[in-house]
């Protein structure tokens, strides 16, 4: 773990099912100050689902949540202010300008910004310029910036950010990623969800890997990849039935195989005889393997062998 | 309390930039009263305890009332499912205020555009119609629009709590508008609409709010039976205000 060992948010055993869905099955994590903790998944796999828990957006049947030592349950307005929050597909009033967007959620939490102190906000995100138009007319990137400024309008100390970067182009990603690192460096502890490897590796101290509501695993990046061992990825774009899957699957040197519309994903120790084993499998069913490569692990892997699937094309 | 003025603040902000409010609140009300004015306007109509009124100046508060259904009927309806179905109450949700209190601000925000809208009515109608308004009777009626406004933005929330789309709560506000804009003498004297409609419409709110805010602006007073207008307009809101509290849901 990173920066002060104590831990400000503590999640232990919470458990939240939708009918016979189980959202959070038994979830349990400690959040340390100032780290950066991201949680990887796959759309579906909970991570919204424990945000809001921590929120005090949604109530969970049995576990408990603190953040700073106050339950979430027993003291949900204490909670709300002192996290700042970016929630997913954020819809803001498109008719008010930025910095008036800045001073209507400040007052939400009892904060008053002036004029002066909202532009100083703005220029933080790189939205001074754009201080007078509408939501409505900013771009993609812009609204998740200013979504992130309404997150830091009160200055808390702790930052639930949900998906900051998805549907974005890699410019107004980097920019958010360049935000969320001086968050970092001002010490601010950040809770990130992200369906992006890339993402997770560069901004986090620490994941979780998440799918069907459960922490499948947990550690720095390094720490998750090492677990992998000397396995990498042989990658090539062959369409196999399922029997050949089988068969490729139940290889000695194969540790996992996932294929997503004819993109053949295998995990090896071995990745010449994986190559081998896909040219002789390719020349029984009369295809060859394309766009053949070899990479070193990393957290997709660490998903792939913990789940057997892969994480999945984000949006 | 600041933040409170805060967030009426903006809102207001909100209503008086948007032009389809604007196009609703101001021009269709005031193209309704001079289109049934000059149309109608000739006819007068008995009051109770005087001679009687012109028809334009009859019809004044029920263009008000009229405006009071569309804003709370179909614009409450419309904005807390859009709220619900774009995750602005999410938002809310997240900080420490009650949304409520949100509501409650918005809320206000439309007894102001309906104040508004009262002005500019009174505005058209001196200038038209002749119409002249006591100053006096300003205070009575102002209570009046604020009973009237409630009434109708509680029911549309009742709107709001039973349908997650606001394509269906059009439909549901506008049918609802419609009846109760035309068949409980708010436009046209229940005295020409069929006995049957002269006998239901006693009972709807719109013709209590009607009732109570003509007496008011014309004459000063709270009209024949303020009590019975009164208490339905109350039962109404509290009737309105337990259903919404009951099925009322803030997250998709």
């Amino acid at each position: 773990m990173s920066g002060n060992s104590a831990a400000i948010i503590s999640i232990e055993s919470v458990h939240k099912s939708y009918g016979s869905l189980k959202a959070l099955d038994g979830v349990s994590l400690q959040i340390c100050s100032a780290e950066c903790f991201g949680l990887l998944g796959p759309n579906g796999a909970g991570k919204t689902t424990l945000l809001s828990c921590i929120e005090g957006l949604i109530s969970f049947q049995e576990g408990h949540i603190t953040v700073n030592g106050y339950d979430v349950a027993r003291h949900p307005r204490k909670v709300k202010s002192i996290l700042g929050v970016q929630l997913q597909d954020e819809t803001l009033f498109t008719d008010l300008k930025a910095i008036e967007a800045i001073q209507f959620y400040g007052a939400l939490y009892n904060t008053f910004p002036s004029r002066a102190e909202a532009l100083a906000l703005l220029e933080r995100f790189d939205l001074a310029e754009k201080h007078n138009a509408r939501i409505g007319t900013l771009s993609g990137g812009q609204q998740k910036r200013l979504t992130l400024a309404l997150a830091m309008v009160h200055g808390p100390a702790i930052v639930l950010l949900d998906e900051p970067t998805t549907g974005l182009d890699p410019q107004a990603r980097h920019h958010i990623w360049d935000i969320v690192r001086r968050l970092r460096s001002e010490g601010k502890t950040i809770i990130l969800t992200t369906h992006y490897i890339e993402e997770a590796e560069i901004l986090c101290d620490r994941v979780g890997i998440i799918d069907h509501g459960k922490i499948l695993a947990l550690g720095t990046p390094r720490e998750l990849i090492e677990r992998m061992g000397n396995l990498s990825t042989v990658r090539a774009s062959l369409y196999l039935p399922a029997e050949k899957l089988q068969q490729l699957q139940t290889a000695d040197c194969v540790q996992a195989v996932s294929s997503d519309n004819g993109l053949l994903s295998v995990q090896t120790s071995d990745p010449q005889r994986v190559l081998a084993l896909l040219e002789e499998i390719g020349q029984e069913t009369g295809s060859r393997p394309q766009n053949v490569s070899i990479r070193q692990p990393n957290l997709e892997d660490v998903f792939l062998s913990l789940t057997g699937r892969s994480i999945g094309p984000a949006d | 309390m600041r933040r409170f003025v805060t967030e009426f603040r903006f809102f207001t902000i909100l209503a008086f930039r948007s032009r389809t409010l604007l196009f609703f609140s101001l021009l269709v009300p005031t193209g309704s009263l001079l289109l049934f004015g000059f149309v109608f306007g000739q006819n007068v109509i008995p009051l109770p305890g005087s001679g009687g009124v012109s028809y334009s100046v009859w019809l004044l508060p029920g263009i008000i009332v009229m405006n009071m259904i569309a804003s709370g009927l179909m614009g409450n309806s419309t904005a807390m499912i859009t709220w619900r179905e774009r995750g602005i109450f999410q938002r809310i949700l997240v900080t420490p205020t009650a949304p409520w209190e949100v509501m409650l601000a918005r809320a206000c925000t439309q007894v102001l555009v309906i104040v508004v809208q009262t002005i500019v009515a009174i505005i058209v109608g001196s200038l038209v119609f002749h119409f002249t308004f006591n100053p006096l009777y300003a205070p009575l009626s102002l209570l009046f629009i604020v009973l009237g406004s409630a009434v109708f933005l509680l029911l549309g929330q009742v709107i709001a709590s039973f349908t997650d789309r606001v394509e269906i709560g059009n439909i549901i506000s506008q049918g609802l508008y419609i009846l109760l804009t035309f068949l409980t003498g708010i436009l046209l004297p229940l005295q020409i609409l069929p006995d049957i409609v002269s006998k239901v419409a006693p009972f709807t709110p719109s013709y209590m709010v009607a009732e109570l805010l003509r007496s008011a602006m014309l004459q000063g007073n709270a009209g024949s039976a303020p009590l019975a207008d009164i208490v339905g307009c109350l039962l109404y809101c509290a009737a309105a205000l337990g259903l919404s509290a009951a099925f009322f849901r803030m997250l998709r």
